[in-house]
């Protein structure tokens, strides 16, 4: 591959374009948001981080598929350089199960890289008192661990901020797996919501929402309207670095 | 807040059926607004970009005075201010609003302290965001954070905005203060010459960037600076966050819409 050309200003009414350059190869421009993700047969519907439609803004997405003589993590890391000569400003992930691999890939390309919503729980605590609490709602509460958020850069304080919910009991929401090829929106919703009124009636001290698994951030809005919290997920913070990595300039009054 | 009303954060958006509807505790000052700003006087011009022009959010927001706050205060993290600024927190919070940010990055010196005394998202200062940053970027990076005031950006507001010590070390610190024409903000002079600030601004990333070739990202402390920030990003090439990136974060998560589209 050339060498990487990026342009991270503008290109507006106040930009003078002479002579540009490009990288050798490159296919797309103007996707500032490169998304990994695993493969699935489960829906993807608006607001969910593999539907494109989430955004306000142009997303690109990369498969990583393990192979023969090809582990997980060098696909992670080809899929990620493959994201950035495309021309992506930064790269997330998709899918829940790429945590582990944050550093590796981030290590790896020269873009910032954030693969788990799990990287933002610092960002949501510190704007929190002392004695609030983060509520996370994940599919297993299992997957959540000191571990995760030791991949993630999270410092591992953090973790006892947090209080974590799963799909135990749940009819769809316990059953979601990527072999799976469709399910009742409605009902999964509807599960989700129980489980944000038990937490809220559970934990008096709660701070914010975060949700973990993509399946569910659909129902952010239904979810705020239940519990009139802060919701955090992959979408506010793929909207942050959208934000930073594409900075515009201000116009309008004074 | 003794009396704490039940909070509505839902949207209402096309086919809402509204039914009852309760009005708001008091009287007055509580009109909608998501965001809610504490500001110290300061009497300078608010281009779009600035912390305080308010057109330059994506969300209703409004700017909250906080008594007796001025910069040479806040920047020297006068302890006195703490009651006031906690107070005027309260306020916000009892208005409605959802979240908080401030018209100047060294409230930072009592994020802790303001955000452990309101039930609302609290983010005093840009320089929560270094250790946001240093999340995404390779261990081998470091982060150049600009300020308005070098010697006043001290270790205590790093800790006051948890920011973790190796992340403090990874940054390397420039400060506006000597510049001829931005040294005169601390006199609230009413005017300021734009271009001859932005190139004040813009000379000291050049300057940062020369010295650490390392750096993976630029991070503008000051509220003063963001309507440079592209200019910065463009001359620079790389990524610039400001206090309006972290507010926009606090924004998408307190203000959640439906979403809508082809599958």
């Amino acid at each position: 591959m050339s060498e990487l050309v990026r342009m991270w200003g503008p290109v507006d009414a106040s930009t003078e374009l002479h002579e540009m350059y490009t990288t050798n190869g490159q296919n797309t421009t103007g996707a500032p948001a490169g998304i990994l993700v695993t493969p699935s047969y489960l829906p993807r519907i608006p607001g969910n981080p593999v539907c494109a439609e989430s955004f306000g803004y142009q997303v690109m997405y990369a498969g990583v598929v393990a192979q023969e003589g090809v582990d997980r993590c060098e696909a992670a890391i080809d899929a990620a350089k493959y994201l950035e000569h495309e021309g992506a400003r930064y790269i997330i992930a998709g899918s829940s199960d790429l945590a582990d691999l944050h550093s590796a890939v981030a290590n790896s390309v020269s873009v910032p890289v954030y693969l788990s919503t799990i990287c933002s729980v610092p960002w949501a605590v510190v704007a929190m008192g002392f004695e609030q609490k983060l509520g996370i709602i994940t599919k297993d509460r299992a997957s959540i661990s000191k571990d995760m958020f030791r991949s993630c850069r999270v410092p591992e304080e953090y973790f006892d901020r947090c209080v974590v919910y799963d799909s135990e009991g749940t009819d769809v929401f316990a059953k979601l797996s990527p072999s799976m090829h469709g399910y009742n929106v409605d009902d999964l919703r509807d599960e989700v919501l129980s489980i944000v009124k038990k937490m809220c009636y559970e934990q008096p001290r709660l701070g914010g929402i975060m949700l973990e698994c993509p399946d569910i951030m659909p129902f952010a809005a239904d979810i705020q309207s239940v519990c009139a919290l802060p919701v955090f997920d992959t979408i506010v913070m793929a909207d942050y670095l959208y934000k930073a990595v594409c900075k515009k300039h201000y116009y309008g009054y004074f | 807040m003794d009396k704490k009303a039940e909070r509505d954060w839902k949207y209402y958006g096309p086919g809402t059926r509204y039914g009852y509807v309760e009005g708001p505790d008091i009287p007055l000052g509580n009109n909608g607004h998501v965001g809610g700003i504490l500001a110290l006087y300061a009497w300078l011009p608010f281009p779009p970009g600035h912390i305080n022009n308010v057109g330059s959010y994506d969300v209703s927001t409004k700017v909250l005075a906080v008594p007796g706050a001025n910069q040479k205060r806040m920047h020297s993290s006068d302890q006195t201010l703490k009651p006031v600024l906690i107070e005027t927190a309260k306020k916000a919070e009892a208005e409605g609003c959802r979240f908080i940010g401030s018209n100047c990055g060294y409230f930072g010196h009592f994020q802790n302290d303001v955000a452990s005394e309101v039930n609302i998202l609290c983010y005093l200062s840009s320089v929560i965001q270094s250790s946001w940053i240093a999340q995404g970027l390779r261990d081998d990076q470091s982060i150049i954070v600009i300020c308005g005031d070098g010697p006043n950006l001290t270790k205590h507001l790093f800790d006051q905005c948890s920011v973790p010590d190796e992340v403090f070390r990874r940054c390397h610190v420039y400060g506006a203060q000597d510049k001829p024409v931005f040294s005169t903000f601390t006199e609230l002079p009413g005017h300021f010459d734009y271009q001859v600030v932005k190139e004040e601004i813009v000379s000291i990333a050049r300057q940062a960037v020369h010295d650490h070739p390392d750096a993976g990202a630029i991070l503008l402390e000051c509220t003063d600076m963001p309507p440079f920030a592209a200019d910065i990003a463009s001359e620079l090439n790389m990524p610039v966050f400001d206090a309006f990136s972290m507010l926009g974060f606090a924004a998408g998560a307190v203000a959640r819409k439906p979403y809508y589209g082809f599958k």
